[in-house]
């Protein structure tokens, strides 16, 4: 089952620096749009980290696709690989960095503070998603295009 | 909600979906329904239709005899 709202409490809980990416993004800033994940963005520094793998641990985190189940450790952690988790919440990718090496201090500036489920989270502003799908420009980033630029002619007009 | 007597009608043969979608074809409705809701509502639709998914793929499974494709 899949538990968003416990999933982005437990990480709030923990005071992990993050910016809610992705399509998650996408849908909680109004896009009709469905995806299978929760990708957030954190912030690589050690401390943060600690916090990131203690709300892992809480969530019972383990790498996606491995049939160890292996968790993951501080050195995966402090990577800015994309790690891609399963939680007992559902699948969590917990983001290094984004695009050409993107961090969390390049985009935190790009993030609105939206309360989601009675927590207050940093989620990537609609204009800056769209942007980085147009650079990524793969083709399932640019399938997602025209609806996330009618969202946000839509928001503009209200 | 209730559709009221002073609505007025449907006419069969009018398409409802005039103006309702973008150049692009991208469905101005389900955007326009989605913005009014709470990001919390929106966060809870999304995964309302997650589980759906999850659940439709745990059926297929079983059907097709446990294959994971």
């Amino acid at each position: 089952m899949f538990e968003l709202d416990r999933l982005l409490r437990t990480l709030v809980a923990h005071h992990v620096e993050l910016i809610v990416v992705g399509g998650v993004a996408a849908a909680l800033q109004g896009a009709p749009i469905v995806t299978q994940d929760v990708d957030v963005l954190y912030r690589l520094d050690g401390a943060n980290v600690d916090r990131l793998m203690r709300a892992l641990t809480e969530l019972g985190a383990v790498a996606r696709g491995d049939p160890r189940r292996l968790p993951f450790d501080e050195s995966h952690l402090r990577s800015t690989g994309h790690k891609l988790a399963m939680t007992n919440a559902g699948p969590l990718d917990v983001l290094g960095s984004v695009n050409d090496g993107l961090l969390y201090e390049d985009l935190i500036g790009s993030a609105d503070v939206l309360e989601v489920a009675g927590v207050l989270v940093h989620v990537l502003s609609l204009e800056r998603l769209i942007s980085l799908k147009r650079e990524l420009g793969r083709p399932k980033d640019l399938a997602a295009l025209p609806v996330l630029e009618a969202t946000l002619s839509e928001r503009r007009k209200t | 909600m209730k559709p009221s007597t002073n609505d007025p009608p449907l006419v069969l043969g009018q398409s409802s979906a005039e103006g309702a979608t973008d150049d692009q074809g991208v469905d101005l409705t389900l955007i326009r329904q989605t913005l009014l809701m709470t990001p919390t509502e929106r966060l809870r639709a999304l995964q309302s239709y997650m589980n759906t998914f999850a659940t439709a793929r745990v059926v297929r499974r079983a059907a097709d005899g446990g294959s994971t494709k």
